[in-house]
């Protein structure tokens, strides 16, 4: 289907945050709805022209993150910069610049889906035409049927199509696969890799999937609870943690040695399962050189196991469960 | 202002379907009123002009604009500031680049043009009922009143229903509520006989001339407007 828009002044994009200069960086942000803690003293920081997947379980407090860095909530404590600019007192100027795709799009139903692109396209200084009328067609999506007929994937793409066309230098996804296919899950990602332009754009995206996150992100965050648990590169997080398996002739010795943190430990019988945070740092060696305990093997997770042990662990306790 | 045709057509399209019911219903009355026989009233011994006789049907047809717009104004703000909440469709603008000031500005646009459009008639055609040789004077002047009152009481509504919409999240509430009031309270007063607030009669405490003064009612409307702005301009999706 052909996509055809009005002429529209192409201003050109605002001048990007200084390449030093994070894209995004959070100081000790803490967001409370009443008494429940939705973010607990939250740090992070992500560099212009990164991709970071946010990942946690249900009421981890990834979509309040979004929509803090969106300036549509106010954080109860801690500062907050995106793209250099506060998201609440350049909140305009900010979203000018941001492109947001919520979980699901929720346009007037009786929108059709080119009237969506071209409100959208109204409320914006910049808008490249050719990107929308191009990832439209690309995504298939029928600009003339009406928000309130379309299927959630469908609604996603384009939302994703109203978030890239303005070009933005920050594009935050907030769980836009939940609840897709695997076809509509793919076509989302090929979007998100395809539309990138050519300058640096950063990337923040809240998913369950840890397979599409381990696909696009360069780097991962991980709520849970409120609290960020991890934030570093994927593949630093996929090489650093490693289950142990080890046969212990009496008790596991405790304390565990220094610098041997662990998410979880399993026993069966004599022998235990430890997943260490991080086993590149000699921490296998030390166990090795415990009395009594030999080492049967070091295996590698891949991120779904990793995160399932952050979200059980989250504060890093040892957390020991006996199958005996 | 970027884009601020699009908040205003956005608004017409989520509050045209009350405006063409409303209408409906404007021209049902007025074939209604018009089917029974001998109206517009045969006076003045077959010497009626072509000018009252248009000025009479357009009294009607006003007439009926200005009662409906009693229902439909607070109506058309309820919706405009609590149903976008209720359908979430407030989540979609919140994150683009636009100001709550500049959406509340477009909300007071489409209630003004409809306000207008719905009023403007009765205005015009009220000056030529004036010199119409089928109205009396007396009933000129009380029809005049009458209009007055209603205007008062729309304005209240409206504003109430503003004020509202800005707190609550139902539409329905909010513009039940907002007509409902100005009825209850002073029925209420009424009822139990307040002292220096009990009006008159039934209807009158609000816009009775005789009650509490047309202005007063109007620095209420004011100040319930600029409340629901407020609440509507502070709020974060």
């Amino acid at each position: 289907m052909n996509a055809t828009f009005a002429p529209h002044a192409q201003v050109g994009p605002a001048t990007p945050a200084p390449a030093h200069s994070p894209a995004i960086s959070m100081h000790g942000v803490t967001k409370r709805f009443g008494t429940t803690v939705a973010l607990d003293d939250i740090s992070l920081s992500i560099p212009p022209g990164s991709i970071c997947g946010l990942v946690g379980p249900n009421g981890a407090g990834k979509t309040t993150l979004v929509r803090l860095l969106l300036g549509l909530e106010r954080p109860a404590a801690g500062t907050i910069g995106v793209l250099g600019l506060d998201p609440l007192r350049d909140a305009l100027a900010l979203r000018e610049r941001v492109g947001y795709v919520p979980d699901t799009l929720h346009a007037d139903r009786w929108m059709t889906g080119a009237e969506v692109l071209r409100f959208c396209r109204g409320l914006r200084r910049h808008w490249n035409d050719t990107l929308a009328t191009r990832l439209v067609d690309r995504l298939g999506i029928p600009l003339k049927t009406r928000v309130g007929s379309l299927s959630r994937g469908t609604l996603v793409k384009l939302g994703l199509v109203a978030a890239v066309a303005p070009e933005p230098e920050l594009l935050l996804l907030d769980e836009p696969m939940a609840g897709l296919d695997p076809l509509a899950r793919e076509e989302v990602v090929e979007t998100v890799i395809a539309a990138a332009p050519d300058r640096p754009w950063t990337v923040l995206f809240s998913s369950h999937s840890l397979d599409d996150v381990q696909r696009l992100a360069d780097s991962i965050a991980v709520l849970v609870a409120g609290r960020l648990v991890h934030h570093g590169a994927t593949d630093d997080l996929l090489t650093a943690v490693r289950r142990v398996r080890m046969r212990v002739d009496d008790a596991l010795p405790r304390p565990l040695p220094a610098g041997v943190d662990v998410y979880g430990s399993q026993r069966s019988g004599r022998e235990w399962t430890l997943v260490i945070r991080d086993g590149s740092g000699g921490a296998i060696e030390r166990l090795r050189g415990l009395p009594g305990v030999e080492v049967l093997g070091v295996d590698p997770l891949s991120l779904e196991e990793i995160f399932k042990h952050m979200a059980r662990a989250p504060s890093g306790r040892n957390e020991e469960r006996s199958q005996s | 202002m970027n884009g601020f045709d699009q908040l205003v057509w956005r608004e017409w399209r989520r509050s045209r379907t009350m405006f063409f019911v409303a209408l409906g219903i404007i021209v049902a009355l007025l074939l209604l009123v018009f089917s029974q026989p001998q109206t517009p009233p045969e006076t003045a011994g077959g010497k009626i002009s072509v000018v009252d006789r248009m000025a009479v049907v357009g009294y009607f047809a006003t007439w009926i604009a200005v009662h409906v717009s009693v229902f439909l104004l607070p109506m058309i703000a309820a919706n405009s500031l609590a149903g976008e909440r209720a359908d979430r469709s407030a989540e979609f603008i919140a994150p683009l680049p636009v100001s709550r000031s500049v959406r509340l500005m477009a909300k007071v646009v489409l209630l003004a043009a409809v306000a207008i459009a719905l009023w403007a008639p009765v205005l015009l055609v009220a000056p030529l009922l004036g010199n119409s040789q089928l109205v009396k004077a007396d009933d000129y002047r009380s029809g005049l009143g009458l209009l007055g009152m209603v205007a008062a009481f729309t304005l209240l509504a409206t504003a109430l229903a503003w004020l509202l919409a800005g707190w609550v999240e139902s539409p329905v509430i909010a513009a039940v509520g907002a007509i409902a009031i100005p009825v209850a309270v002073p029925w209420v007063m009424f009822s139990l006989q307040v002292p220096f607030l009990a009006p008159a009669s039934f209807f009158s405490l609000w816009f009775d001339s005789e009650g509490i003064p047309q202005s007063l009612t109007l620095l209420v409307a004011a100040a319930f407007f600029a409340a629901g702005s407020g609440l509507y301009v502070r709020r974060l999706e």
